[in-house]
């Protein structure tokens, strides 16, 4: 993050033709990101470059719409997922929109007020045109002048707080892509495993009808696998379901539409041997936090605004100018003096909520350090449990129930057991399966919180008591 | 019969554990080895798969030594189980004495468990039973007991722990005594067989003793078919097989095939000429003997088997539901999809899933240490039997105890296709195969009807 605020707002507003993208290299995951930009995020974003390796592209509407054409060709990975989403989805665009309200309102407090002139003809009298008199002066209000430096500085700060805010909302919906592609990719991956547990459900089924007209089964015991079958059949009605509704998610963070020709890969990948470098995590979410950073632009702002208001509260009204008095060809001039009487001090409490507004500042800002701790904490435990569970399902409970299968076959070889249980052992087999997709989801979901904080988020975990406040 | 190799480990155990008792005394080389002796004097007993001892002789008394231990035992190729028996084997040595004689039995107890002998159908005194708490103190794990008493007469009796029985009997503790009479008897061949049951899941290897109902495992002498040795006797002989079951449920009956013999002694003595009758089926009840005779005068491989059904298979499971009569295309094209390797068992009963590949291992995957239900290759293809069963193998010239292979069969005896010719020339009309009967319509209760009536 930059340490110093920018003086000056950027001179080349957004144009809706033009089109930058910066695309965010992350390092651990290596995805991109691309957004329509041009509102000085560049330093928020390429801050977090030191960890993502940023780089900034310029894109036009016809490249943007020919690169998420290139990446919709092919299964869309995380990354690609998440430049699509950048590119184009509108409602992240209509939040960085805010920024140029923002700016316009801030840049509009900053404007100088302009001088005043009066002038004042006079006819001496009706008969002789002669007699004449002109009185002009020019004024400027001192007070406004004296107060400028600090009101422009409030509003660079102004703006760049908000451009933090924008920052830290690109990351909170890089997240939001992030986990909701995660979610897809599982919910599918569920899906399959579903799917076959439905079919192991309905082998069971198909071969209790072959051995109920053999004679070799009763009456009860068909029944009793064939609604065992089709209670199974729920859970895969729900698995469709749950893949339906996340693919409507990620559809509406991609702005694509739901039954577009556009799909994702068929299987999370395997969870790495290693978990990543979490000793520095807490540090370094609190270094790279936009939110702290907007919080302490606001709070240098609010103490421009307080220099601003002590000006107009000590010299009230103070206004400058010259007077000229032009009277029978004579030209006299001199210069005018006006102010109020202070005997009322109406900024006081203007100063008073500005103060206000500083301690709940502070307040919010050690709340936030606070909350990046502790979802450092958060994560820095899900990562490894995580990582764990997934580890245990596909280095222990996976081979082992792929074993018992080998191995009931090899009783029902024997002749020791029945079909049934073999169709069982089977049937359990794909259930962990299925439960190991659950594993591998979290794990994900975990890394992609790390990935978040350390970019600078913090964890979705609904609005703070701070935050409330603000 | 013990072969080369069971004999080295026996004879190795023996100069380990036991060597006084098995290496001095009267024959024990030859009965170590199961030597042929036609018409011995005095007898010789055969225990196939075992071996017999007559222990040694001091001061006027027989002495043996029993040493109670675990031990690892092949039942027959790819089943070795963990069991526990005396000496190194189980069963234990067969002891061979003579009536009136007076033995001193040590028993030293290597078990990890209490224990005491039994000596089971003997008329001993009360103190030496062997009854654990009721007529001895037990016989802690180290230590050696000594049991000595007179052999009031001749007979064949068993010898077993009456102590924690389901578990030490479950786990192979048995053997058999011979009291030979001391006139010499005509008995060419004298043979001991100990039926008995075990309960070995399929891919286990020591058996559940706390089973109570279903053994599959069911063996001649802790051996199951085709591990059991088979009795091999000239054309002619005179001979005797002592049966002793010392299972923990069943009752067996033992048939003989191609002879007829006379029941002719039990664990309580000889029966009279005159209650004897001729038997092909001898029943031997749990914990009791039966003595079979018979001459062997019909040369051939005549199976000699429990008729319990399942007692002539191995490791007997209980597949369910059955797989007769169900179409097995139909299943494995249910099946393969989920599990390649799935093959269905035969649609014709176990001999079908035989046919089709089952239990041949490299064909159908068994589990570890497993024995296939019923399969060995015979002569005419694979023998469908297991468990509690050999072969009485009646030869014109047997030249020693070996194995003598499979019976050459005189010309035109064997079994076979009939011709067209045949049928013709008999008159024999082979009617065309039955059409599939339908299944009856399950009877449906319908209320309608109660009201009606």
């Amino acid at each position: 993050m930059p340490s110093s605020a920018r003086l000056l707002p950027p001179k080349d507003l957004w144009k809706p033709p033009a089109v930058l993208a910066v695309v965010l290299l992350t390092a651990a995951c290596t995805s991109q990101a691309a957004v329509h930009h041009d509102r000085g995020l560049d330093p928020y974003l390429q801050g977090t470059a030191e960890i993502e390796e940023a780089q900034t592209v310029w894109l036009d509407d016809d490249e943007r719409r020919a690169q998420v054409d290139d990446l919709l060709a092919e299964p869309l990975g995380m990354d690609q997922a998440l430049q699509v989403a950048l590119l184009n989805n509108a409602g992240l665009q209509a939040d960085l929109a805010g920024i140029d309200i923002r700016q316009g309102i801030l840049r509009q407090d900053a404007t100088l007020a302009n001088p005043e002139l009066h002038s004042e003809f006079y006819v001496i009298g009706p008969d002789s045109w002669d007699l004449y008199r002109v009185e002009a002066s020019v004024e400027f209000d001192l007070t406004d002048l004296l107060a400028r430096a600090s009101r422009l500085r409030a509003a660079s700060d102004g703006i760049e707080a908000s451009r933090a805010q924008a920052a830290g909302r690109i990351l909170d919906f890089t997240d939001e892509v992030r986990r909701a592609w995660i979610d897809y990719v599982a919910a599918r991956q569920s899906l399959e495993h579903q799917q076959q547990i439905q079919q192991a459900s309905e082998a069971a089924a198909e071969t209790a009808r072959i051995y109920h007209e053999s004679g070799n089964l009763a009456d009860d015991e068909l029944y009793q696998i064939l609604a065992f079958s089709a209670e199974a059949r729920q859970a895969l009605f729900h698995a469709e379901d749950t893949a339906e509704d996340r693919r409507n998610a990620l559809a509406l963070l991609l702005s694509l539409p739901v039954d577009g020709n556009w799909s994702a890969p068929a299987q999370l990948a395997q969870p790495p041997e290693d978990l990543p470098p979490i000793q520095q995590l807490e540090e370094q979410a609190v270094e790279h936090s936009p939110r702290l950073e907007q919080l302490e632009l606001e709070g240098q702002r609010q103490q421009a605004l307080v220099t601003s208001s002590r000006w107009q509260g000590l010299v009230p009204a103070l206004r400058l100018g010259v007077i000229a008095d032009w009277r029978a060809g004579e030209l006299e001039m001199g210069p005018t003096v006006g102010m109020a009487i202070p005997l009322f001090d109406r900024q006081r409490y203007e100063r008073d909520a500005i103060r206000a507004r500083q301690v709940q500042l502070d307040f919010q800002r050690d709340h936030h350090v606070h909350r990046v701790r502790t979802s450092s904490a958060r994560v820095t435990r899900r990562l490894r449990q995580s990582h764990r569970l997934a580890t245990h399902y596909s280095e222990e409970i996976l081979p082992l129930r792929e074993r018992v299968v080998e191995e009931m076959l090899r009783q029902y070889n024997a002749m020791t057991i029945g079909i049934f249980e073999l169709l069982d052992a089977r049937r359990t087999h794909l259930e962990a399966r299925s439960d190991y997709v659950d594993a591998l989801r979290d794990f994900w979901i975990a890394r992609a919180e790390y990935e978040h904080l350390l970019a600078g988020g913090t964890l979705d975990d609904g609005p703070g008591v701070g935050d409330a406040a603000h | 019969m013990v072969n080369r190799r069971d004999f080295l480990k026996i004879s190795a155990a023996a100069v380990a554990g036991t060597s006084l008792s098995f290496r001095v005394g009267r024959a024990e080389a030859e009965t170590g080895t199961s030597a042929r002796r036609r018409n011995p004097n005095p007898g010789q007993v055969v225990t196939p798969n075992g071996f017999s001892t007559f222990g040694r002789e001091v001061d006027g008394v027989r002495v043996f030594h029993l040493v109670a231990e675990p031990v690892m035992h092949t039942m027959t190729d790819g089943l070795d189980v963990h069991m526990w028996g005396f000496n190194g084997h189980t069963p234990g040595p067969t002891l061979e004495a003579f009536a009136g004689e007076t033995i001193r039995i040590y028993v030293t107890n290597h078990l990890p468990a209490p224990t005491s002998i039994h000596w089971h159908g003997i008329e001993v005194p009360n103190g030496m039973d062997g009854v654990n708490g009721l007529t001895q103190p037990i016989i802690e794990p180290g230590e050696t007991f000594w049991y000595e008493f007179e052999l009031p007469r001749r007979g064949t009796f068993m010898y077993h722990p009456h102590s924690d029985e389901m578990t030490q009997i479950g786990m192979g503790m048995m053997g058999a005594i011979v009291v030979h009479p001391r006139q010499p008897e005509d008995i060419d061949r004298d043979f001991v067989i100990i039926l008995s049951e075990f309960a070995v899941r399929s891919g286990r290897s020591r058996p559940d003793t706390t089973e109570m109902v279903d053994f599959n495992t069911l063996t001649m002498n802790s051996k199951v078919f085709p591990g059991t040795d088979p009795l091999v006797v000239q054309r002619d002989d005179q001979v005797r097989i002592r049966l002793i079951n010392v299972s923990q449920m069943s009752h067996h009956p033992i048939h003989l095939h191609g002879h007829a013999f006379h029941i002719t002694a039990t664990e309580g003595g000889p029966i009279p000429e005159g209650a004897q009758w001729p038997e092909t089926t001898v029943l031997v009840p749990t914990g009791a003997v039966r003595e079979i005779t018979f001459i062997a005068d019909n040369p051939g491989d005549w199976a000699f088997h429990c008729h319990m059904l399942h007692h002539i298979m191995n490791q007997m499971g209980h597949p369910d539901p059955p797989t007769v009569g169900v179409d097995a295309s139909a299943v494995n094209e249910v099946v393969q999809p989920l599990i390649p390797e799935f093959m269905h068992m035969g649609e014709a009963g176990m001999a079908g899933a035989l046919h089709n590949g089952h239990h041949d291992h490299a064909a159908m995957p068994m589990p570890r240490n497993s024995v296939a239900m019923q399969t060995t290759p015979g002569p005419f293809g694979p023998i469908e039997m297991g468990g509690m069963f050999t072969i009485v193998k009646v030869r014109d010239q047997v030249i020693d105890d070996e194995d003598p292979g499979w019976y050459e069969h005189p010309d035109d005896t064997v079994a076979r296709a009939a011709t067209d010719q045949q049928l013709e020339r008999d008159g024999i009309e082979v009617p065309e195969p039955p059409e599939e009967v339908d299944e009856p319509e399950p009877h449906r209760h319908d209320p309608q009807d109660q009201h009606d009536h």
